[in-house]
């Protein structure tokens, strides 16, 4: 659920990175902070001990999505895929709005990918959520590699829901559709609050403050 | 006054459901008294016809009366829940799952998410899987109900729904699909189907329908059964699959492994054949195991007696890789009710110009082998703004007749050693190594190695290249050069050694002193020497050196 913030006149979204150990989160989010301007963007902190890749950094770009005055905030998660920090990963799905799984191609990872999925669904189910009301997309990492798994095979596996899920084919060290997968989920996330809430269609911030409001 | 009428007639069917599992409880000799037959106790009224609702009659009762006026216009909506009693349920599930002395009220009601039932109209029944009701009552079981496990009840719809089905007239055929995908039952702990199968329906074909109306929006669409396997026609579906033997081999447990696994797993053109339905049920998992007794019956009997003749009920994988050169591939294919992805209004966001840009790169750059790939990283570290250093440059933009010139130089230069990697193999993925420790900080080896030593409970590291130098400082190992190349060489013989055992090729090998604790990790010749803490890895530390290894060698 998005964070309103009156004050500020800020809206924060928050967008978390899923998949199982060594899928490629880490390494997506840490290519998204790198490539976003230094000035906008926060600093990427780990939210608790080394051992634990919980990683965060939040996003207020210059040119934000205004929604009815409010400027839209981001903030990305990752979450520790190891089977250990379930509670973390219970906690950090917390009023999420958005989420990115993120995939392992290798044949090798393929039921690890399934189980994440399934402890992603349950995870949610415990907080009264599922995959049908929450937006996400799917990033199938590590297609550079020689012994990667047929996409067919994956979307097979993960995007056999009711609802069907835009999914991508990423090279998360190269940066190979990591922002295409996020722009995705936020422009659902934001689809999804304007219709929840009934707004008009942003508009960019520069029209925003020459018409006087959204 | 019709919604009073359908409400009263709601709460009639209530008490009708409650009334027939009474009555199925109880035997006639129980019921003593003879006066108050089962169905007219003082507090249940006996069953009221529904005449009031309209259209409420089913086909076999009479013709509805010419005076009795239509009331046109109702149709009982589709829910999307079923409601069905509790105890009806219980007494049908079989006594080694559920609690003994166990007192469920009878009013109790249990809502089904209808999408998880699968309805069969003709009949007016039901199934529900034993996931299913464990999810939503779980009190009811005597053991936790795995989320794969799909054994199924049957019972009989409630007289909402019987009333629905009269309404809309959706009579149909029996469901030959759904018989297709129940039988033959699997012993326990065999998955059927995987744990999203609450998700999926196996409902009958859609050309297998007749007279299906929709009455009301958002009917439930009849679809294919979304395991594969579950073909429309079953007589174009093979019913087993060749499957090479070699990777199953490989893949055994040693005490599963025949006498000559090598000259059994290198033999060209070895196949087995394996059931179809047991590959199916699982390919949805990731993971495909069979019995070993089934492995067993379908060798050759030559080649069956090179095999121990133990613990024949263990699994044993099957890759996935394997099952999928052959497979079928129209059996892969999405579930037939799948909604397409949705079509929303562009909301230009902070992330669709990088988004553009990415695309765009990815466009003009061709694809290029893997000695070049560096060249492609250096490039991306422009354009990532992270500023190449004159001393990284050479290292990255690694083209062949580059890499052979600093090959003359390195042979040449006093500090080759700080170039360990550029002899044998291609530069290391420094921007990866950046993203694995989350620094903008510009890496060579021998920062790479620092922060290895820094990870959580290790105490120091070192890494060796195959020419023998050394990265870091042997001294705060307390080890020294020779040292270092007799643990690398140790690695690599005990790697060649256990070569034949089924667990791949080796990663690391720990020693173990009274206090002290030391890794090897390898990757072909090079590697890590790690000292850590008396106790086992951190959790993720091990991979990440395996991880920081594999981009240094890559």
């Amino acid at each position: 659920m998005p964070i309103i913030n009156y004050a500020s006149k800020e809206i924060q979204f928050k967008i978390v990175y899923y998949g199982p150990a060594l899928s490629g989160k880490t390494t997506t989010i840490a290519y998204i902070h790198s490539r976003l301007p230094a000035a906008f963007r926060g600093d990427l902190v780990s939210l608790a001990t080394a051992a634990d890749r919980t990683l965060f950094f939040d996003f207020l770009p210059v040119d934000a999505v205004i929604l009815q005055g409010f400027k839209t905030k981001f903030q990305l998660y990752t979450v520790p895929g190891q089977v250990v920090y379930n509670t973390t990963r219970q906690l950090v799905l917390r009023s999420v709005d958005g989420i990115v799984f993120v995939a392992d191609s290798h044949w090798d990872k393929i039921q690890e990918d399934v189980e994440g999925f399934r402890n992603l669904e349950e995870n949610l189910r415990k907080q009264h959520l599922s995959l049908d009301e929450i937006p996400y997309v799917l990033q199938y990492n590590k297609r550079d590699l020689p012994d990667a798994a047929p996409v067919s095979y994956l979307e097979f596996l993960l995007n056999n829901r009711r609802r069907r899920a835009r999914s991508y084919e990423a090279i998360a060290t190269k940066g190979r559709s990591v922002f295409a997968a996020l722009d995705a989920v936020t422009q659902s996330v934001l689809n999804k609050f304007i219709q929840e809430n009934h707004l008009l269609r942003p508009a960019p911030a520069r029209e925003s403050a020459a018409a006087g409001r959204v | 006054m019709s919604f009073f009428s359908w409400f009263r007639s709601k709460s009639d069917k209530s008490e009708q459901d409650e009334l027939e599992l009474k009555g199925s409880n109880e035997s006639p000799e129980t019921h003593a008294d003879p006066e108050h037959p089962p169905f007219q106790s003082a507090r249940i009224p006996p069953p009221r016809l529904r005449e009031t609702v309209p259209g409420s009659r089913l086909k076999s009762a009479s013709p509805p009366d010419a005076t009795t006026p239509a009331k046109e216009g109702f149709r009982r909506p589709v829910r999307a829940t079923v409601d069905v009693p509790l105890q009806a349920l219980l007494l049908q599930l079989p006594p080694e799952v559920t609690k003994s002395n166990i007192d469920i009220d009878p009013k109790r009601r249990v809502q089904i998410p209808r999408k998880s039932l699968q309805i069969d109209e003709a009949h007016q029944t039901a199934k529900v899987t034993f996931a299913t009701l464990f999810a939503s009552s779980p009190e009811i079981f005597s053991v936790p109900i795995a989320p794969l496990d799909q054994r199924t009840l049957e019972f009989n719809l409630p007289a909402w729904e019987r009333s629905r089905i009269a309404d809309s007239g959706e009579q149909t055929k029996s469901p030959a699909g759904t018989t297709q995908t129940e039988s033959p039952a699997l012993p326990p702990g065999e998955t059927r189907e995987p744990a999203s199968a609450s998700d999926r329906l196996n409902l009958l074909p859609a050309e297998q329908l007749v007279g299906e109306t929709q009455p009301v929006p958002g009917p439930e669409k009849p679809e294919e059964a979304p395991l594969a396997g579950a073909a429309r026609n079953g007589s174009d579906v093979p019913k087993t699959l060749r499957v090479a033997l070699g990777p199953i081999i490989k893949n055994l447990p040693p005490e599963l492994q025949p006498a000559e696994p090598n000259a059994l797993a290198n033999k060209p053109g070895a196949t087995i054949e394996l059931p179809l339905e047991l590959i199916n049920s699982q390919l949805a998992t990731g993971r495909v195991t069979i019995p070993f007794s089934t492995l067993l019956k379908s060798l050759p009997e030559e080649v069956r007696s090179q095999f121990p003749q133990a613990d024949t009920a263990a699994e044993v994988a099957i890759p996935v890789k394997e099952i999928l050169q052959d497979y079928p591939q129209d059996l892969l294919r999405p579930r037939a009710d799948q909604e397409p992805e949705e079509t929303l209004p562009v909301i230009p966001t902070p992330f669709t110009g990088p988004a553009k840009e990415d695309t765009e790169r990815f466009a003009r750059v061709p694809e290029e082998p893997e000695v070049e790939k560096a060249t492609t990283d250096s490039h991306q570290l422009e354009l990532i703004e992270h500023p190449v250093t004159p001393s990284e440059s050479p290292e990255l933009v690694s083209k062949e007749a580059s890499v052979a010139e600093e090959k003359r130089d390195a042979e040449e230069s006093p500090v080759a050693e700080e170039k360990p990697t550029v002899e044998r193999k291609p530069a290391p993925n420094f921007s990866a190594l950046q993203s694995v420790f989350l620094t903008d900080e510009v890496l060579d080896l021998n920062k790479v190695v620092q922060k290895v030593g820094e990870l959580p409970g290790i105490n120091s590291a070192l890494f060796f290249a195959p020419d023998g130098s050394l990265e870091g400082e042997p001294e705060k190992l307390g080890l020294t050069q020779s040292s270092v190349q007799l643990l690398s060489s140790l690695t690599l013989e005990v790697g060649q050694r256990v070569e034949t055992l089924s667990f791949g090729q080796i990663e690391t090998v720990t020693l173990g002193w009274k206090r002290e604790l030391v890794s090897v990790f390898t990757r072909g010749e090079s590697g890590f020497v790690v000292r850590h803490e008396k106790r086992p890895f951190k959790p993720g530390v091990r991979e990440k050196i395996c991880l920081v290894l594999s981009h240094i060698c890559s």
